[in-house]
Parts: C-alpha cells; sequence; structure tokens
C-alpha cells in the first residue's frame, strides 16, 4: 500500500517516512505543495498525509488539487493548529482525518490502519482470505486477528508476512524471501529488522512468545510457519 | 484607520452639521420672519394711532371753525360785515374767508378796488379752485362732517409755489359755503404738539419721522441709529395726506441672530467632537483587535513552533524504541523517558493552549466517531508503568460501550489530566477508572486513596492555577491548570466534572454527553463553542 508523505519538515518527514516504511506501507516523499501534487500524478497513491502550513501550495490547495484529481483517496492532515480541524474536516476540503501535532508513532499508526482497513475494503482485497492457524484467525480487511474474544492488532507488514506463511504452509522461508515480499525488493534492510518484525509478531500470535508454535526459526536458512 | 472609513466619517459628520445648521437656520428664519411681523404690526398700528389723532384734531378744529364762523353768511351785504370780519380775523386759526353763493360764484371778497390787499390776493387764489368747483361738496376729499345742528364741514388742500394752503369749508344747508383760508403755520404748530408732547417713543426703539409735501421733516422723534431699516410708512389723512409718517426701526436684534450662530457653532461643534470620538474609537478598536490578533498569532506561532520540535522527540524516540535491542533494558528505560516526557510536555502546551482558548472565548468541541472505552484504555495504559512503578496500583472497569459522538482530542485531555492529578497526589494505594454508558452519557470514574481535598477548597481545584498546599502535595510538580481545562471542556461537551463522595481520598466524575455515531447532533451545552 503505497502512501503519499507532503510534509516540509525533514525530520518529521523523514519520521514518518521510517515508521510507515516499519509497518509495511511504500511511501512517497514530497517537501511542499508543488512538488507534492507532481508526485501524487506521478505515485498514485492510495492514501496522502498532507501537512498544513507548507511553503508555496499550502496543504489546503494541495487536497483541493487532489480532490480535483481524485474524490476518493483518502487523505489524512497533519496540523499544530487544533482550530484548523474546522477547516481540515468540515467545510469541502473533502479530508478524511486529522493528526494533531506532537503526535506519537502509535497514533499515527492507528490512523493509518484505520484508513488501510477502508481502503482494504474499498479495493476489495481478496488476495487472501480470512484464513486460521488453528485457533487464531487471521482477517486481512481488518487488518487484525482474533483468538477467541482477543483482538489482535497487525501491522500491514505483519500481514503480508503472514500471508506470505499461510500460502506456504510447512516450508522454510528464507530470509532475503521474506525481507522482498514485505519490504519491496528495492529495500535494504538493517540486519535486525526482519528478526524484529519476527519478534514483535511472536509477541502478538504466539500463545508463548519465548516457545514459538506459528513462526519457527529455522537457523541458518530462515522461518517456517508451522500454523 | 482606512482613508475610506476616515471619509465615511467625515461626511457623516458634515451632513449631521449641515442638517443641524439647516434645521436651525429654518428655525432663525422663521423666528426672525415672525418677529419682522410682529413689529410691522406694532408699527402699522402705531402709525394708524397717529392717524387718527391728526384726523381727530382736524375733525375738531374742522367744527369749531365752521360754527364760528356760521353766521358769514348772514352778515354779507349788511353793516355788520366789516365787524364780523373782523371778529372772525381775530381768530388765530383763521386767515382768510370766503363766501361762495349757492350760484357757485364768489361773492366775498370779490376782488374790488375797496378790498384789502389780502383779500384781493384770496381771490386770485381761490378763483381758479371756484371754477374748477374745487370747493363743491360733491367732490370733497374726505366726506363732510356735521360741526352742529346744521353746518357741514369739510378740508381742502391745495397746493401752490409759495407752499400749501388749507381751507376749511362748511354750509348750513342754505346753499352758501363759508370757506376759511385756516392759518397754516398755526395748524403746523398744532400737529408738532399733538406729535411730540406726552407721547409714548416710537415702537422698538424705532425712530419716527413726519415729513411734508416738499420733504420738509415737521417731526422727527426717537432713536436716530434707528434710522437704518425703513419699516412703515404712512400718508396722513386729508387734508394732510401729501404729508408722510415713517418709522424706521433698527435690525432685529444681535441676540436673535446669534441664536442661528450659537447653534449651528454649536452644532459643528457636536459634529466634530462626534466625529472624533467615532475616529477615537474605531482607532481603539482597531489597535485592540491587532493586540489580539497579535496574541493569537502568538499564540498560534508559539504553538507551532513548540508542538513541531516536540513532534520529532516523540515521533524519533518511539522510531528508536522499535530499533532497539529488547535485551537493552537501560536503553528503552531511557527512551521510555524521553518518550514519557515529551508526552507530558505535550500536553502541557495543549493546557496552555486551552486556556488561552478559553480565556478568549475560542474553546470549543467539535465531534466525530470515536470509542471512548478505547481512548481510556489507551491513557490507562500509558500512565500504568508510571503508576506502578510509585508502588500503586491502576485499575480500570470499562465495557464496551460503542462508538460515540465525541470530541477524541477533548476527551483524551481530559482523560490524562483526570489520570496526571491522581498519579501526582495519589501517593498509595489504586487509582481507579470506572467507564460506562447511560444512554446517551457516558460516564467516567477516577479514584485516588491520596491525601483528598479539604471540603472548603473542592471548588477552588477547578480555578486555573490554584493547587492545593499542604505537606503532602507541595513540591509536586504542576500547574495548577488541569482540572479546570478538564471541567471545561466536560461542559462544553454537555456534561461535567465534579467531585463525588468517596471514603478516602479524592473521586472525580466525568460526564459527557455521547450519543452513538450514526445519531444526529449531540446536545449542547449553551453553545458548543464558548
Amino acid at each position: 500500500m503505497k502512501v503519499l508523505i507532503v510534509e516540509d519538515d525533514l525530520n518529521i518527514r523523514q519520521g514518518l517516512t521510517d515508521l510507515l516504511g516499519n509497518h509495511g506501507y511504500e511511501v512517497v516523499e514530497a517537501g511542499d505543495g508543488n512538488e507534492g501534487l507532481v508526485r501524487f500524478k506521478e505515485a498514485k497513491p492510495d492514501f496522502v498525509c498532507l501537512d498544513i502550513m507548507m511553503p508555496g501550495k499550502t496543504g489546503y490547495d494541495l487536497c483541493r488539487a487532489i480532490r480535483a484529481i481524485d474524490e476518493d483517496v483518502p487523505i489524512v492532515f497533519i496540523t499544530a493548529k487544533a482550530e484548523e480541524i474546522d477547516k481540515v474536516l468540515g467545510l469541502e476540503l473533502g479530508a478524511d482525518d486529522y493528526i494533531l501535532k506532537p503526535f506519537g508513532a502509535h497514533e499515527v499508526i492507528a490512523r493509518m490502519r484505520a484508513i488501510t482497513r477502508r481502503v482494504f475494503r474499498e479495493q476489495r482485497r481478496t488476495a487472501v482470505s480470512s484464513f486460521a492457524f488453528g485457533d487464531l484467525s487471521v482477517e486481512p480487511s481488518e487488518l487484525r486477528a482474533r483468538r477467541g474474544p482477543a483482538q489482535i492488532e497487525l501491522t500491514l507488514r505483519e500481514l503480508t508476512i503472514l500471508e506470505l506463511f499461510a500460502r506456504n504452509p510447512g516450508k522454510v522461508l528464507d530470509r532475503d524471501l521474506i525481507l522482498d515480499h514485505a519490504w519491496g525488493k528495492g529495500y535494504v534492510p538493517n540486519s535486525r529488522t526482519l528478526d524484529q518484525t519476527i519478534s514483535t509478531l511472536r509477541r502478538k500470535i504466539e500463545l508463548d512468545p519465548k516457545s514459538p508454535q506459528l513462526i519457527q526459526t529455522v537457523h541458518g536458512a530462515g522461518y517456517r510457519f508451522g500454523g | 484607520m482606512t482613508t475610506r472609513l476616515s471619509t465615511s466619517l467625515a461626511v457623516l459628520a458634515a451632513l449631521f452639521v449641515l442638517m443641524i445648521g439647516w434645521l436651525g437656520r429654518q428655525l432663525t428664519l422663521g423666528e426672525e420672519d415672525a418677529l419682522r411681523k410682529e413689529r410691522d404690526q406694532v408699527v402699522d398700528a402705531a402709525l394708524s394711532q397717529l392717524s387718527s389723532e391728526i384726523d381727530r384734531y382736524f375733525d375738531q378744529l374742522g367744527g369749531d371753525l365752521a360754527r364760528r364762523v356760521s353766521g358769514t353768511g348772514a352778515a354779507i351785504g349788511t353793516n355788520r360785515i366789516e365787524a364780523f370780519r373782523r371778529s372772525i380775523l381775530n381768530d388765530s386759526y383763521v386767515s382768510r374767508i370766503f363766501l361762495i353763493g349757492e350760484d357757485e360764484k364768489l361773492l366775498y371778497p370779490r376782488g374790488s378796488s375797496g378790498e384789502s390787499e389780502g383779500e384781493r390776493d384770496l381771490v386770485q387764489l381761490i378763483a381758479p379752485l371756484i371754477k374748477n368747483r374745487a370747493f363743491v361738496p360733491r367732490q370733497l376729499e374726505r366726506p363732510a362732517k356735521t360741526a352742529g345742528a346744521e353746518l357741514r364741514h369739510w378740508w381742502h388742500a391745495a397746493h401752490w409755489r409759495d407752499g400749501l394752503h388749507l381751507f376749511l369749508l362748511s354750509t348750513g344747508g342754505a346753499g352758501d359755503v363759508v370757506g376759511v383760508e385756516v392759518n397754516c403755520a398755526r395748524v403746523l404748530s398744532d400737529l408738532f404738539v399733538l406729535l411730540t408732547r406726552d407721547r409714548p417713543a416710537p415702537p422698538f426703539g424705532g425712530f419716527l419721522q413726519v415729513t411734508m409735501d416738499d420733504g420738509t421733516v415737521l417731526v422727527t422723534r426717537g432713536n436716530e441709529l434707528a434710522k437704518v431699516e425703513l419699516r412703515r410708512e404712512l400718508s396722513l389723512a386729508p387734508p394732510l395726506q401729501s404729508f408722510r409718517a415713517a418709522i424706521s426701526l433698527a435690525p432685529i436684534p444681535l441676540g436673535v441672530r446669534s441664536s442661528y450662530f450659537n447653534l449651528t457653532a454649536g452644532a459643528l461643534l457636536l459634529g466634530v467632537t462626534t466625529m472624533l470620538l467615532g475616529i477615537f474609537a474605531v482607532r481603539e478598536y482597531r489597535r485592540e483587535l491587532r493586540e489580539a490578533e497579535t496574541r493569537v498569532s502568538f499564540v498560534g506561532k508559539v504553538s507551532h513552533e513548540l508542538r513541531t520540535p516536540l513532534t520529532n522527540v516523540r515521533l524519533y524516540a518511539e522510531l528508536l524504541e522499535q530499533r532497539i535491542d529488547e535485551e537493552d533494558e537501560v536503553g528503552r528505560k531511557y527512551l521510555g523517558i524521553i518518550i514519557r516526557e515529551s508526552e507530558r510536555l505535550s500536553r502541557l502546551i495543549g493546557n496552555v493552549l486551552r486556556l488561552g482558548e478559553s480565556d478568549r472565548g475560542k474553546l470549543a468541541v467539535k465531534r466525530s466517531p470515536g470509542d471512548p472505552a478505547a481512548i481510556v484504555r489507551s491513557i490507562v495504559d500509558l500512565y500504568r508503568p508510571a503508576v506502578e512503578s510509585h508502588g500503586m496500583k491502576l485499575r480500570l472497569e470499562s465495557g464496551e460501550i460503542g462508538e460515540r459522538l465525541i470530541d477524541r482530542d477533548a476527551l483524551s485531555q481530559i482523560v490524562h489530566n483526570l489520570l496526571s492529578n491522581a498519579e501526582k497526589y495519589a501517593r498509595n494505594g489504586t487509582i481507579s477508572v470506572a467507564l460506562r454508558a447511560d444512554g446517551q452519557t457516558a460516564m467516567l470514574e477516577i479514584g485516588d486513596e491520596g491525601p483528598g481535598v479539604p471540603a472548603e477548597l473542592r471548588e477552588r481545584i477547578f480555578e486555573p492555577f490554584f493547587r492545593v498546599s499542604n505537606e503532602l502535595t507541595d513540591g509536586v510538580a504542576g500547574t495548577g491548570i488541569g482540572l479546570g481545562i478538564a471541567r471545561e471542556l466536560a461542559r462544553l461537551h454537555g456534561g461535567d466534572l465534579v467531585i463525588v463522595p468517596s471514603p478516602k481520598g479524592l473521586t472525580l466524575r466525568l460526564t459527557i454527553d455521547a450519543p452513538l455515531a450514526g445519531t444526529t447532533g449531540g446536545r449542547a451545552t449553551e453553545s458548543d463553542n464558548r
């Protein structure tokens, strides 16, 4: 899923890029409104994050320009000014949500998840329907898994990894394959990127993360799905 | 101030002054006109009275003379004529007498050589008049008066090169007309006395002048300085119809005209003052507006400038947290502190900005679908590590109350402020959080087992910057604005924040109007904005 981030603050832009990238999103960046419009037309993202106060074209103007091209793409505004929210949400700009600065990573991901679920539904994503591992059922369109009454929130990357495992039950999948599938072939990973992601996923879905049954490590080779 | 506004104010003030001035002028002109008319009436009355008095004089004189000369006709042609003539001519009013017969021929004098030079001159004087039938009664210049039982008299004036000649004519009804040339000088003398002795001054301090037929001034009376504006003139009654009486008056007193000036000056002053006050008021308003905008702009800019670096601190701390080894407990602890403190700083900035909005009357809630239970759970989870690190417990009782129309940020801020307050002041025991819904109302109770708040201070803790001071609370960091902001937001959200009785510590109950999402509206307070 592709996200366009338009933010003039370099640190915030890069931080969001890293954050969303870690969670399985493909990120396209732009540093101002004019560049943002160019990138939108080129990349055709699945949703857009816009800062409001930017040099040149403001977030409002860019939102209108994007809406003139695409009425449906979800747009989330990033703003430090709560009083701008009325403009953002009420008055024909067509934004879907907002994130108030300063935001935490969790808050951003929560907003993105909500929008991702909506986009999934709209795209009628049925590449992998609901699937189950024992008592764990995974709902891709909800970005969730359920074990009994408990709901487990999943990131897009985690879901992508689980979908890969579900299609290859019992097979050992090497690290490069998993990285290419979940991060994309152009991604140059940190040596611990995959391990940390798997570790996080295990904490969510394993009954005993220290003794994983669903995602098993095959030393020197990769990982195997035992579900 | 804009040129347009200044011009508009100036035009309005000028129109105002012009209107007042015009009204004042109309009023004053009306007053002047009325005053003129009044003065004219008085002057006319004075002149009429004067003319009437002269008329009475001539009536009386004419009657007297008529009676005295009534025997003249009988004396003609007798020896008594000379005696009669002498007796008549001894009268100071009589210059000469003459008799006209019934056939309109002069009977006496006849211009014969036996008569005196004066008699002969008289014949020459009146012959043309007789010929022109000037003394015939039916050609009277004024109606004949009855001087007695049978006498009628009338006057006739004639003008020759030597001046005015006055004749009194009378008849006893037998057809003869007795004529008397009256002593003009004597008459004029009488008139002078009549017009000057014991008479009131001309009205309005005016000036009276009576002029004779040849322009000679007979009488003047009054204030010669008033001889400025000729107001009224009147021809005197016959036989002096060639005489004119005129009363001149001074212009209308300055006092009347000055009221017009004063009114206009007053209106001008009022207009200028009004305009200046208006300019001052607009300038003050605009200055205050600019200052308010500067304050708003400053607060907004500070907010933006504070929030941007804070965003980076939180974001990168959390990103780092995701990258750090799980075994690196110290590193995770340090990052945790960075994250928590940046979150605390964010909340503090949020509270300060809300306080600013409240001061400006701009505090408002904006509703959208949200899950109050999820919000409360996430915030409780945030505070749990810190609470437990103090040796306390944090207990949450919350069911699923569904998606509601709420201001998520406002609710988050309220819950943060309440938990922050409990965490700061509850040094032991349990902080309990209970969330439930009752129809359209969501209710949250947060109670601690700390020192509580004295009864007399229970409302004061909601005042901005107020903090309970005792040995247990002094030294605890805080701004004293959290609970006040929380209450204000709660009330804007259609609810309230109150202290409820509890066996120990402090328990606060938050209620907010939170209709189920998908229903319309949400119960507002007096307004959703304040």
